[in-house]
């Protein structure tokens, strides 16, 4: 084997008939190195059927954005009016649950006479007047006693 | 073809959009008409659980016949009443004698701190009476009283811009102070 032509493939200089030679002679030696060569001159002889247009196509497929799948206007249609029965519902409910709720809440009037609606009232008023008072005039005392008690403790 | 084809896509995403919206502003409507009708006030609810429940007296007096009872001539009309009235709305009493400091532990949590306030509380001879007020800004909106013993349980609930000084002064203007009306409300019915 030809030390100097074996340096010169090592340094990236031999030309390819050059490099023909070494695998032709390589394939025959068991030395060292001839295992790397054996290597090389095999994997040349398989091809591959891609072209570098399929890699180039392939590349562009994949760098531009896949096209939005169309939905079928009828689905778009089924949908849109489904959200609207939804929501449809959605209020029959709500409109029977507070409808539901309110009823009870009309009360009947205890009274049909104005006269006794105003009795009622003034009577409830002076009710209320009086204990309105009467709780006031306590707190009153009450906090004039809190007053007393503040003064012992001072 | 394409510009057709891109027209298409643009209609249909305007379409998208407006539901999108349309979709989000009946969302919206919906939430607030349930929180809206979640905000019921407690005292109502608590009002119609015992309206129909026989060991209570209830009275009822309705805007409408406040209306009226403004517009009607009323004979011995006292012009403080008659002050007051105007302004009301609502006249709402629960009254019972069974049961009465469970139905006063329950009106008390029924009712929602954030709404009313409480003006007055009271203790006199082992009767509670509480007065709370309903506000919105410095009107006061409702004004409830809630008396709580070993005899009575009440719930009285005023409706209306409350005047609550002349409210007090009511009691001495018409020169009674009616604390037997409870009893007397039972007697009636």
């Amino acid at each position: 084997m030809d030390q100097q032509l074996l340096d010169k493939y090592w340094n990236g200089e031999t030309s390819l008939l050059e490099e023909q030679d070494i695998l032709n002679e390589m394939a025959k030696s068991s030395g060292r190195d001839s295992l790397y060569f054996k290597m090389i001159a095999e994997a040349r002889k398989q091809k591959s059927s891609l072209k570098i247009e399929d890699i180039k196509t392939y590349n562009i497929q994949t760098a531009t954005p896949q096209p939005r799948m169309m939905v079928l206007p009828v689905y778009r249609w089924v949908a849109s009016a489904a959200a609207v029965l939804l929501f449809a519902i959605a209020a029959l409910g709500l409109w029977n649950y507070t409808h539901q709720q309110t009823k009870p809440d009309i009360m009947a009037d205890s009274f049909d006479d104005p006269q006794k609606a105003y009795e009622e009232v003034r009577d409830a008023l002076a009710f209320v007047s009086s204990k309105l008072n009467k709780s006031q005039s306590e707190a009153l005392i009450n906090i004039k006693k809190a007053g007393t008690y503040a003064e012992m403790f001072k | 073809m394409l510009r057709c084809l891109n027209k298409i896509n643009s209609f249909t995403f305007i379409q998208t959009n407006i539901m999108k919206s349309l979709f989000l502003s009946l969302l919206t409507l919906l939430i607030t008409s349930v929180s809206v009708s979640a905000q019921e006030d407690a005292i109502t609810k608590y009002f119609s659980k015992y309206i129909d429940d026989t060991t209570f007296t209830s009275v009822y007096i309705s805007p409408k016949m406040f209306n009226m009872v403004s517009k009607v001539e009323i004979k011995d009309m006292d012009p403080e009443v008659q002050q007051v009235i105007a302004s009301m709305k609502g006249l709402r009493i629960l009254h019972t004698e069974k049961n009465t400091l469970k139905y006063y532990q329950e009106a008390l949590k029924a009712i929602n701190t954030n709404e009313y306030e409480v003006l007055l509380t009271a203790r006199d001879k082992g009767e509670n009476v509480r007065f709370m007020v309903k506000e919105s800004g410095d009107i006061v909106q409702e004004l409830l009283m809630i008396v709580g013993g070993d005899k009575d349980f009440a719930l009285m609930s005023f409706i209306g811009n409350i005047d609550l000084k002349k409210i007090g002064k009511l009691a001495e203007a018409l020169n009674i102070d009616n604390l037997g009306y409870l009893k007397d409300l039972d007697q009636k019915k």
